[in-house]
């Protein structure tokens, strides 16, 4: 069906559905298809509509089964004559749509109970969505529930890395239309290449934080198929174009078997990055050796960064080891950057220190650095600088990782109050549902390493001299969201933090005081991370 | 993740030794800047307070509506049983009232069923003095019948005997 044929269905008797279901059913295990329709039926919200597409699937055991759906007045059965594929059959569905939202179900999942009445309550709270999704979980054959996806409330960064939105979903009707529903020529990723051009136009998303969608995982899943390239160069494609049409300079790569995508920006210059790191000048013993922490720190940026514009500011006690400073300038001289070195005599307050060394700053572009940390990939700053130059993110942080290679940092998040580092002791890996290999929005990125605008964090009053130890990175990260910008994680930045060599954690009541005072009401519950064990396997 | 540490808000250098704090300690040796950025910062912080304070006001507002609701029905639901007792009381009193009538009713029928009685007292009194007295003379007479026949025999005995 061309894309212009999408204009909307002939006019019934009845009044029109909240939600339109659509279902493309191609030669479907006929109980799965039984169970998803009996999961609609079933629904405790009555304002919806059902229309299953067959694809010419040409089996009498299907077209039974469909027959039958079809005796309920609710369920509509369009039957293709030729098959033509999923994008062809969905947009059969979407043109025959009489409701206001549009909701893509496969023929093989199941809906929750209460799938239907969750859209309908956060569309009564939140009027203007023009998306609205939900969590999901795996299904066996069996109907066993598997692995939760949690998802983030709506996350742009991520969507660039995966189709992390997925079921269930309910798009507005007009926009989809406007948008010409699905495109040809992205199957197998037809999905994705929607989400991408419907959320560039939409006025609102909105997360449903419960799991009301169960996929069900089989051997005869597309997703389990062996040769899925054409769906991956389908998804790259989708992503070019959409760089394309946002403005962003870059090339898609994919990074995982499973479909996570890597934009690799181009920088339309490079502008003077200042690395300010405050330090005492101590030494700890790494991987058997004992070093000066910040010496080396200073080391393995100079020798291994290959982003151009790099000035040095350290901040330096003043009961540090004699020739600290000299030792450091010809350190960084050698390699042609700049360096600022600031003595520190007042009593300690990290955030004092951080923030004079950012207002000697010259640069565009500060990174916040730790004297204990390594760097690992060379072009951390390219990337970090890359996700920083969109106007609307305000901070940017890497991938941390402790001497032993499990992760220190990946991101900030919140749980019931309590900030923390997200998979702080896991082992390297893909995370839940590959959430460390994409870049995405995080509630915040750790002090020990963080890139920030000069501007920005000169217009949010620096680091909080009322958290001179603790959580003044969490207080600033809230202030850059506070102030609408976003906060980016990336795994494409990567350093070692050797924390545990120096640190001793110890947080005293005024600095949860203070935090709790600020932002109380914004600590409870994580916007992007909900992959806590409270949160519990979810249940059909 | 309440095992996790919480963000790493520390570096390891001069941290050592001063790792609790209760405040952000001299302020004096800032540079103008830096107290420029400190003042920025407090500003900011006020603002997010207050924002934070309003939303929690909100809430305690929502919750003291909520709780004034509650109050407004209880005592809706105290009125409508307080109005249900004043009816049982009334009718409790009609009731009693009606008793009391019966009472006095059945204490008048008592009443003039002790005059009755009195009479009747009375008049069996009488009758029973006039039934003593017929018994008296009944039995005097009953005496002179019950003796009269034996007397006659007696009579005919002396006159046979005579004879």
């Amino acid at each position: 069906m061309p894309d212009d044929a999408l204009g909307g269905p002939p006019p019934g008797d009845h009044p029109e559905p909240l939600i339109s279901l659509v279902v493309p059913v191609y030669r479907p295990d006929v109980s799965y298809l039984t169970a998803l329709v009996e999961s609609i039926q079933a629904q405790s919200f009555s304002g919806w509509e059902l229309i299953l597409v067959d694809d010419a699937s040409a089996d009498v055991a299907v077209t039974t089964a469909l027959r039958i759906a079809e005796l309920d007045p609710r369920v509509r059965l369009i039957v293709r004559a030729f098959n033509a594929g999923i994008v062809a059959a969905t947009n059969d569905g979407i043109a025959a749509a009489r409701g206001t939202f549009v909701g893509f179900a496969d023929h093989d999942d199941v809906l929750a109970p209460d799938a239907l009445a969750a859209i309908a309550a956060a569309l009564s709270e939140c009027p203007t969505a023009d998306l609205l999704y939900t969590d999901e979980a795996h299904l066996s054959p069996d109907g066993e529930v598997g692995e939760a996806f949690r998802k983030p409330d709506f996350s742009p960064e991520r969507l660039r890395g995966q189709m992390y939105i997925g079921h269930l979903g309910a798009y507005r009707t007009s926009l989809l239309r406007e948008l010409g529903g699905l495109r040809t020529g992205f199957d197998g990723s037809q999905d994705y290449d929607l989400a991408l051009r419907f959320t560039e136009r939409a006025a609102q998303v909105v997360h449903i934080p419960r799991v009301l969608y169960f996929w069900r995982i089989h051997p005869e899943s597309v997703s389990q198929r062996p040769d899925n390239a054409p769906v991956f160069a389908a998804a790259r494609r989708a992503l070019a174009e959409h760089l394309e049409r946002v403005g962003i300079a870059g090339v898609v790569e994919q990074v995982h078997e499973v479909g996570v995508y890597r934009v690799r920006r181009r920088l339309p210059r490079t502008p003077l990055v200042s690395i300010v790191i405050p330090t005492r000048g101590s030494s700890a013993v790494v991987r058997d050796e004992r070093r000066c922490m910040v010496l080396e720190a200073v080391r393995s940026v100079v020798m291994k960064s290959t982003y151009p514009a790099i000035e040095f500011v350290v901040v330096i006690d003043a009961d540090a080891p004699d020739g600290l400073a000299s030792e450091l300038s010809a350190l960084v001289g050698a390699f042609g950057h700049r360096l600022r070195v600031l003595e520190w005599t007042a009593p300690f307050n990290f955030s004092a220190k951080v923030n004079r060394g950012v207002l000697a700053a010259a640069g565009e572009f500060v990174v916040l650095l730790n004297d204990d940390v390594e760097l690992i990939t060379a072009d951390w700053l390219e990337v970090m600088v890359g996700l920083a130059q969109q106007d609307d993110v305000g901070l940017v942080g890497p991938m941390l990782y402790f001497e032993d290679d499990t992760i220190q940092h990946a991101g900030q998040a919140t749980d019931r109050g309590a900030p923390g580092h997200i998979g702080w002791r896991w082992n390297r890996g893909p995370g839940p549902f590959a959430a460390f290999l994409v870049d995405r929005e995080v509630s915040g990125v750790t002090g020990a390493c963080a890139l920030v605008p000069r501007e920005l964090y000169l217009q949010l009053g620096g680091m909080s001299l009322d958290l001179p130890v603790n959580f003044n990175d969490v207080d600033f990260g809230q202030k850059v969201s506070d102030a609408g910008y976003r906060i980016l994680w990336t795994p494409h930045a990567e350093l070692y933090h050797y924390e545990s060599k120096s640190r001793v954690a110890q947080v005293v009541s005024y600095e949860i005081n203070t935090l709790n005072n600020r932002w109380g009401r914004r600590l409870g519950r994580d916007k992007f991370w909900h992959h806590f064990e409270a949160e519990g396997k979810p249940r059909l | 993740m309440p095992e996790q540490n919480v963000a790493g808000a520390v570096y390891s250098d001069g941290a050592n030794g001063v790792l609790a704090s209760d405040g952000p300690g001299d302020l004096t040796r800032l540079t103008v800047d830096e107290r420029q950025l400190h003042l920025l910062d407090q500003v900011i912080g006020l603002r997010a307070q207050l924002a934070e304070e309003i939303v929690r006001n909100q809430v305690r507002l929502f919750k003291l509506n909520e709780e004034h609701e509650r109050t407004l029905e209880a005592l809706h639901q105290a009125r409508l049983a307080d109005a249900g007792l004043r009816t049982d009381l009334t009718a409790a009193l009609t009731e009693r009232d009606q008793a009391q009538a019966d009472l006095h009713s059945v204490l008048q029928a008592d009443a003039d069923l002790r005059v009755k009685l009195g009479d009747m007292d009375a008049r069996l009194s009488t009758a029973l003095a006039e039934l003593v007295g017929l018994k008296e003379s009944w039995t005097w007479r009953a005496g002179r019948v019950a003796t009269g026949p034996a007397a006659a025999a007696r009579r005919v005995t002396r006159r046979f005997r005579s004879s």
